[in-house]
């Protein structure tokens, strides 16, 4: 295989990826108001969630042709993009000032997560039907 | 300034997410490498949070090393290929490990002193 030969070029996609990922994050981050607020983690990661599970199908039907695409899309940007840290950071922060925001934000979080993988399988079937 | 360090941060965290993953030994549904990956994560953001470093540190800990090293869209995706009740499971074994190792990272920080 030349899996292994290819692995230090997989490892600098990946990086280069989880930074691109990390800035994006880190700049919606500055957004005023909305920004500071702990929804905008949430959004993030439904939208990561959304977003890779559009791509995981997809990738699962042209992998061949696009060997260094899935490290640096999956793994790099929407990896980094998305962060489980800053989440349970918020939960604690939250649970600080009141337990039932927390609980709402992991229910909200894990519920929306869950929505949107279902919807991006679906989105990403679409995406095969057009290409076939 | 910040941004570049979040930048660096974010590489570095996904490039070790990666490598963890590539080496993972264990077949399980449960106990997987982003399991590890997360608690670890969550630990380090303990570690953080009680060092009372957050507004200093942020760029690269928080936001570039820890936030780009921890994921929730390969959680998410990966408990999708299991049954719904096996996927809640799943979850709910991320979320409590999180939850535990963030607070072993704030009693590390009470017991041995802050890093910085």
């Amino acid at each position: 295989m030349e899996r292994q030969h290819n692995f230090l070029i997989e490892l600098v996609i990946v990086g280069l990826g989880g930074g691109i990922g990390g800035s994006m994050r880190y700049m919606l981050n500055l957004i005023p108001i909305i920004g500071h607020m702990f929804l905008i983690t949430m959004v993030i990661n439904w939208l990561g969630a959304l977003l890779l599970a559009i791509f995981g199908v997809y990738i699962s039907q042209v992998s061949k042709q696009l060997s260094l695409w899935p490290p640096f899309i999956g793994t790099g940007i929407l990896g980094g993009f998305t962060t489980f840290s800053a989440m349970i950071l918020q939960i604690n922060q939250s649970a600080s000032h009141n337990y039932l925001i927390a609980g709402g934000y992991v229910f909200f979080t894990i519920c929306g997560g869950i929505i949107m993988v279902n919807i991006g399988r679906k989105i990403g079937k679409q995406f095969d039907e057009v290409i076939k | 300034m910040t941004l570049l360090s979040v930048f660096v941060g974010a590489a570095l965290g996904a490039m070790l997410r990666y490598v963890i993953i590539m080496i993972w030994p264990v077949q399980s549904s449960y106990f997987t490498a982003i399991l590890i990956i997360n608690s670890v994560g969550a630990l380090g953001m303990g570690i953080v949070f009680a060092s009372g470093q957050l507004s200093a540190l942020n760029g690269f800990w928080s936001v570039g090393l820890l936030g780009g090293f921890t994921t929730f869209s390969t959680m998410m995706v990966q408990s999708a290929q299991l049954p719904f009740n096996k996927q809640l499971r799943y979850l709910m074994i991320q979320l409590i490990g999180g939850m535990l190792c963030f607070y072993m990272g704030v009693i590390m920080v009470n017991i041995f002193g802050t890093m910085a």
